[in-house]
C-alpha cells in the first residue's frame, strides 16, 4: 500500500545550500567580532604588561639610597637623561612612585597621582591593576637590603597611548571586510551552480523531447557536473534498455505478422473452391482484414527505423504513378476506379523512397477500405511538394480530424479495421521527413489527405 | 507446360497446386532448395513459384545460383517479408517478379502470365484472352476467327496490354516501347492510339476492355459478365 501523500517542503538544492550559508553568514558576522575583540584585548593587555613591567625595572635600576641626602630619607630615582622627559611631561601618561613596606612614597614622579590609585596589594610579586583609564603595575625591589615596590602608572587616555585608539578604529573596518567578504561566498556558489542547473535544465529538456518512437535519442553530459552525471547516465543505460524492450516488442510483432501470412496466404488461395457465393465473399472480406492490418503492422515494423532512413532527391510524381500502377488492379476489384493528377510535371522532394511509398500506398488505402459508398480516388500532385489522395465518400466529421492520426482509432467506433493505424503511419512518416499532413474536404464530396514534404529546387 | 512451386507449408503448396491446375497450369511441389534444384535440373519447367524463406536455405542463393548458370527460367518469388527492400533484393537477384503473401490468386495467375510472356515462349506465340487471340510472331489479331487488321504501332500496343492483362502498363512503358527515341511525341500520341484500338476493339465485338487509369496508364482486363 502507498503511504498518503503528506506535504513536505522540498526546496530547490539552491535554495537549500544558500539558506545555510546565509545561517553561517550570520553566526560568522556575530562571533568572528567578538572572538577578535578579545583575542585583541587579551594580546593588548600582554604588551601593556610588559611595558609597565620593563618601565617598572628601569626605574627600579635607577633607585638609590643616600643616608647623607637632604630630601626623602636619603631615597632618590637617578634617571638617564633620555628618561626624564617621560616623566616630567604628562604626554605620555606615564608616572611612578616608589613605596617602602609600611606604604610610605619614598620617591614620586611629577604627574603621578596616588590617591587615584585603586588599594595596591604589596605582595612577594609583580601585581598589575587598573581603575578607569588608569593602568598600573607594582613590582617588589629589594635595594640596599631595603624591600621596596616600585609603582608605574600609564593613564591611557593620554594621546602617548595608542594601543587602544588601534583596537576600537580596526573593529568596525574589519567587521566591514568580514561582511562583504562572507556575502560574497553565496553570491559567488549561487552564480557557479546556477549555470550548473541551466546544463541540467537543458538535459532535463532533451528528455522531455524523447518518445517512443525515437528512443534511440541519448542525453549529453558534456558539461555536467559529476553528480548530475551519473544520474544522467544511469537514465541513458535505462533508455538503452526500453529501446532494446521496445525493439523486442516490434519485433515480436513482426515475426507474428510473418507467420500469420503463409497460412492466410493459403485461406485465399482456397476461397475459390467455396461454392456458396455469399460465404465465400465474407470470407473474402474478413482474409482481406486481417492482410490489411498484417501489412500494417509490417509498414509499422519499417517505421522502427524512418528515424535513420536515408533521405534524397527524388520525384513524387514517379513515386505516385508507380504506386498507383501497382495497386490498380485491387482498387479496380474493389470496383473502384483511380486518376492520378498533375504527374506531367516533375515534383522533386527530399525523402525516403520506401517510407514515402508506405504513405501513400497507406492513404490509397485509407481511401479505399475506410470510404463506405466510394467510387472514385484521385491522386494529386501538388507542385508546391506535395500529394493528395481525396475520395468522393461520406467525408470526415469536423469533430474527428485531430482524432484521426492516433493509432487505432477510428472514425466510427464500431469498427476495427484500423483506419487511424494506417493514418497514423502516414503522420509518422511525414514527421520524419519535417513534413506535414493536412486533413480535409476534398473537391470530389469527401475527404482529402495531403501530404507535404521539402521541396528540392 | 509445367510450373515449380516450391513451397516449404505443405497446406498452401497443396491449395496453390490445386488452384493453379483449375486454372489451367500442371505444377509440381518441392519443399526445400535441394528438391527444387533437382526438379529444376531434371524437368525443363516454363516458371517456377518461389518461396523465399524455406527450411535449407534462402530462396534468394537459389534465384542467384541459377543465373549464375544463366537460366533464364521465369521466377516469380512469393514470401512473407513483404517490405519493399525485400522487394527491390528479390528483384536485384534475379528475380522476374515479387508478390507478398497474402496474394488473392487472381493476382498470383495475372503476373505469372506476365512473367511468363515476357520469354515470349508462353503457350507458343499466341496470347488468349476473351474471344481474342493475338499472334505475337505475326502481330495478328484474331477474334472469333475473323482478323482484325491492325497498325503496326495498334498491334505493339496491343500486344504490350495482352502481356500485362490485369495490370497497369504505365504511359511511359507504353512509350518507350512504341516509340524510338528519334520520335517526337505529342502528348497525348499514346491516348491517340488507345483510341483507335480501342474503337478496332469494340467494332470487333471483343470481350476484353482496355480501361484508362488517368495519368497512370492503362489496363486490358477481360469485360465483366
Amino acid at each position: 500500500m502507498i503511504a498518503p501523500r503528506r506535504w513536505r517542503w522540498a526546496p530547490s538544492l539552491l535554495t537549500r545550500i544558500l539558506l545555510v550559508e546565509a545561517l553561517i553568514i550570520l553566526i560568522a558576522c556575530i562571533v568572528l567580532p567578538l572572538q577578535a575583540r578579545s583575542m585583541l584585548g587579551s594580546s593588548v593587555d600582554r604588551i601593556e604588561t610588559d611595558m609597565l613591567l620593563s618601565q617598572a625595572q628601569t626605574v627600579a635600576k635607577a633607585v638609590s639610597h643616600d643616608p647623607r641626602a637632604s630630601t626623602g630619607n636619603g631615597w632618590q630615582v637617578e634617571l638617564d637623561e633620555a628618561l626624564r622627559p617621560i616623566y616630567a611631561t604628562g604626554y605620555d601618561g606615564r608616572a611612578y612612585a616608589v613605596v617602602d613596606a609600611q606604604q610610605h612614597l619614598l620617591a614620586i614622579s611629577r604627574f603621578a597621582r596616588p590617591m587615584l590609585w585603586p588599594p595596591i596589594g604589596y605582595a612577594g610579586r609583580m601585581q598589575r591593576f587598573q581603575s578607569g583609564s588608569l593602568v598600573g603595575l607594582s613590582l617588589p625591589v629589594t635595594v640596599a637590603g631595603t624591600p621596596l615596590w616600585v609603582v608605574v602608572t600609564q593613564d591611557q587616555t593620554r594621546p602617548g597611548a595608542v594601543v587602544d585608539d588601534v583596537v576600537r578604529a580596526f573593529l568596525p573596518r574589519y567587521f566591514i571586510w568580514l561582511v562583504t567578504l562572507l556575502l560574497l561566498i553565496p553570491l559567488i556558489s549561487g552564480i557557479v551552480l546556477w549555470r550548473s542547473f541551466q546544463k541540467l535544465r537543458h538535459v532535463a529538456q532533451e528528455a522531455a523531447a524523447i518518445r517512443p518512437q525515437a528512443l534511440h535519442a541519448r542525453l549529453d553530459e558534456a558539461g555536467l557536473p559529476a553528480e548530475a552525471k551519473v544520474l544522467v547516465r544511469a537514465t541513458n543505460e535505462l533508455l538503452e534498455r526500453v529501446q532494446a524492450a521496445f525493439h523486442l516488442q516490434e519485433e515480436f510483432a513482426g515475426n507474428v505478422a510473418h507467420e500469420l501470412r503463409t497460412p492466410l496466404a493459403a485461406l485465399r488461395v482456397q476461397l475459390g473452391l467455396i461454392e456458396d457465393s455469399a460465404v465465400r465473399d465474407t470470407m473474402a472480406r474478413q482474409i482481406e482484414r486481417m492482410s490489411h492490418v498484417l501489412s500494417q503492422l509490417r509498414d509499422l515494423a519499417s517505421l522502427e527505423s524512418a528515424d535513420r532512413a536515408e533521405i534524397s532527391r527524388l520525384d513524387l510524381s514517379d513515386l505516385a504513378v508507380a504506386q498507383v500502377a501497382e495497386m490498380t488492379p485491387a482498387i479496380l476489384a474493389a470496383g473502384r476506379s483511380i486518376a492520378v493528377t498533375g504527374a506531367e510535371q516533375g515534383v522533386p522532394v527530399f525523402g525516403n523512397q520506401v517510407l514515402l511509398t508506405i504513405a501513400l500506398q497507406n492513404l490509397i488505402d485509407n481511401a479505399l477500405k475506410h470510404t463506405p459508398g466510394g467510387h472514385h480516388i484521385e491522386v494529386s500532385l501538388l507542385p508546391e511538394g506535395g500529394i493528395s489522395v481525396a475520395d468522393d465518400g461520406p467525408g470526415i466529421a469536423q469533430d474527428d480530424s485531430p482524432h484521426l492520426v492516433r493509432r487505432l482509432w477510428r472514425a466510427d467506433q464500431q469498427r476495427s479495421d484500423g483506419a487511424g493505424l494506417g493514418l497514423s503511419i502516414v503522420q509518422r512518416i511525414a514527421d520524419v521527413h519535417r513534413g506535414r499532413l493536412e486533413i480535409g474536404k476534398s473537391a470530389l464530396g469527401g475527404a482529402q489527405f495531403a501530404l507535404f514534404l521539402p521541396l528540392a529546387h | 507446360m509445367r510450373l515449380l512451386l516450391v513451397e516449404d507449408d505443405a497446406e498452401l503448396s497443396a491449395a496453390l497446386v490445386a488452384d493453379l491446375e483449375r486454372r489451367g497450369f500442371a505444377s509440381d511441389s518441392a519443399a526445400t532448395c535441394e528438391d527444387a534444384a533437382l526438379f529444376v535440373q531434371t524437368i525443363q519447367y516454363g516458371a517456377m513459384i518461389l518461396d523465399l524463406g524455406l527450411p535449407d536455405g534462402n530462396g534468394l542463393d537459389m534465384i542467384r545460383r541459377l543465373r549464375a548458370q544463366a537460366n533464364p527460367l521465369p521466377i516469380l518469388v512469393i514470401t512473407a517479408r513483404g517490405d519493399l527492400e525485400s522487394r527491390i533484393a528479390g528483384l536485384e537477384a534475379g528475380a522476374d517478379d515479387y508478390l507478398a503473401k497474402p496474394f488473392s490468386p487472381d493476382e498470383l495467375v495475372a503476373r505469372l502470365r506476365a512473367v511468363l510472356r515476357r520469354g515470349g515462349s508462353y503457350q507458343g506465340r499466341e496470347i488468349v484472352c476473351g474471344n481474342l487471340v493475338f499472334d505475337t510472331d505475326n502481330s495478328q489479331l484474331t477474334v472469333v476467327g475473323r482478323v482484325v487488321s491492325l497498325s503496326q504501332r495498334e498491334s505493339a500496343l496491343l500486344g504490350l496490354l495482352l502481356r500485362r492483362t490485369g495490370l497497369v502498363v504505365t504511359k511511359r512503358l507504353a512509350e518507350d516501347q512504341l516509340f524510338g527515341a528519334q520520335d517526337l511525341l505529342g502528348s497525348n500520341a499514346i491516348e491517340v492510339y488507345v483510341h483507335r484500338l480501342r474503337q478496332k476493339l469494340e467494332a470487333a465485338e471483343t470481350s476484353v476492355e482496355i480501361v484508362t487509369i488517368r495519368g497512370v496508364g492503362y489496363l486490358l482486363k477481360p469485360v465483366a459478365e
